[in-house]
């Protein structure tokens, strides 16, 4: 009889936490209209229904005159200059190339995210960061292949720039503005901008090439035409690989300006979040 | 022994009936639909059947997504504003809208692997799945915003590169609203629709 009751214990234990768990299921079966607080029921969660949880991150748009202008001009341009420049460049070049050099373009650029890492104390990430790059340039033929996105742990991560360092010192945005040919941006973003520009080893790379070269015979006052030239073709090389991304933006977009801005604001945050 | 036996199968059968059907982790239900999708966007014989890929891959994503749940938290506080014809009729135009959106940027695909990264909880009842598209002009971050309803995961929120569908979209209607309220807002998606 003792071993009996042991047993009915026994079972008892073993059954408690499948019926616990039963339980648990039917509260989540409430009532439709229940008003009930979040964690349990979010249909009924007013705040959840508004999309209050997590607010869209604002930015001031007090030049929205001038800068649906410059919106317009960055269209044009787009339009009638890039694309269609884009357009040739990808049918004279193949897309393993195009892809190698806008690969190449990135590696290059490691040292700078690697630095704004330590700016923004992330260290893990300036660890992942210096390994891609030792990867890429090694495996990867001086950055061409993109070897460390297929290593765990080297997981493929977004840019790191000093708007982003600048953001996660605290240092707010100020107001949204659209730049021709850089587009969206942010006085914060521009200072940014500039920053990176000095960071950046490719600036120095290329700094002093054509200067006082015997073909080309640049005077010292034309140090600018090789790092034009260089953004030029990065930027046409990166667009042919990204026609239809715009235009698709466009169409699905109710008002482009607006869904520009606020894709901007929103990415702007979203990396400085992190 | 007997009894012993007995009183163990006794439990055994109450645990199996006292036990809910153990819903899918929300990490499964993305790859699955991910995966799914992609063999259709690989099958070299819809590849040249446009209209029929994207009618498969809408059969995958509707059931995923939770279109009316993405419509009010889209409208936002505006939402109350519309009368209850107006709420039916701006679900189905937005969500046709979204689905087309969805469909044509996943039908651009070109042959870029698909990585489903980590499963990060929001709460009890909300989770997000990471997942990255290796695009040839650099890695594409796509998170799917779930969360759980009657017992299974729903999409509420697609965020692309942070930039969260929803508020982009409220951001747009909530400028029309101010202007020209809900009629506004659906006669814009209306001439979408017709476009």
């Amino acid at each position: 009889m003792k071993r009996t009751w042991m047993m009915l214990v026994l079972a008892a234990l073993l059954a408690l936490p499948a019926l616990a768990a039963g339980q648990q299921a039917q509260d989540r079966k409430l009532e439709p209209g229940a008003a009930v607080a979040s964690p349990l029921n979010p249909a009924a969660d007013i705040e959840f229904l508004e999309g209050g949880e997590a607010p869209a991150p604002t930015l001031a748009d007090p030049i929205e005159p001038f800068n649906r202008g410059m919106f317009w001009v960055n269209d044009k341009l787009y339009f009638y200059l890039l694309k269609p420049t884009a357009q040739v460049y990808s049918a004279l070049v193949i897309k393993p190339v195009r892809t190698g050099v806008n690969n190449a373009f990135h590696n290059v650029r490691s040292p700078l995210r690697f630095i704004n890492c330590l700016f923004q104390g992330r260290f893990t990430r300036a660890g992942q960061e210096l390994g891609s790059f030792l990867l890429n340039s090694t495996f990867g033929i001086g950055g061409l292949f993109r070897v460390s996105d297929g290593v765990e742990g080297l997981n493929p991560e977004d840019d790191e720039d000093l708007d982003q360092t600048l953001g996660t010192w605290g240092i707010g945005q100020g107001f949204y503005i659209v730049w021709p040919v850089l587009g969206p941006s942010s006085p914060r973003g521009s200072v940014g901008y500039a920053g990176d520009h000095f960071l950046d080893p490719l600036t120095w790379i290329i700094g002093g090439w054509g200067v006082g070269h015997p073909l080309v015979d640049f005077d010292k006052d034309k140090d600018w035409i090789v790092p034009l030239a260089v953004s030029v073709g990065e930027r046409v090389n990166n667009v042919s690989l990204r026609i239809g991304d715009y235009e698709a933006f466009k169409r699905d977009a109710i008002d482009p300006y607006l869904a520009m801005r606020d894709a901007y604001v929103q990415n702007r945050a979203a990396r400085v979040e992190k | 022994m007997k009894r012993i036996v007995a009183l163990l199968l006794t439990v055994a059968v109450l645990a199996g009936f006292a036990a809910p059907v153990r819903a899918e982790e929300p990490k499964q239900v993305v790859t699955k639909a991910v995966e799914q999708i992609l063999t259709f966007l690989r099958d070299p014989a819809l590849r040249s059947a446009r209209e029929a890929q994207a009618d498969k891959i809408k059969g995958v994503a509707r059931p995923l997504f939770d279109y009316r749940i993405i419509s009010m938290r889209t409208l936002g506080k505006n939402w109350k504003e519309l009368n209850p014809a107006q709420q039916e009729e701006f679900v189905t135009l937005y969500s046709r809208l979204l689905e087309d959106t969805y469909t044509k940027r996943v039908q651009n695909y070109q042959n870029e692997q698909v990585q489903v990264g980590d499963e990060v909880k929001l709460d009890d009842t909300k989770t997000e799945v990471r997942t990255t598209i290796l695009a040839a002009a650099g890695p594409i971050p796509l998170t799917y915003r779930l969360y759980m309803k009657d017992g299974g995961w729903k999409v509420y929120d697609v965020l692309a590169e942070g930039v969260s569908l929803t508020n982009n979209y409220r951001t747009q209607f909530d400028e029309i609203f101010r202007n020209g309220g809900a009629e506004e807002v659906l006669r814009n998606l209306r001439e979408r629709k017709s476009s």
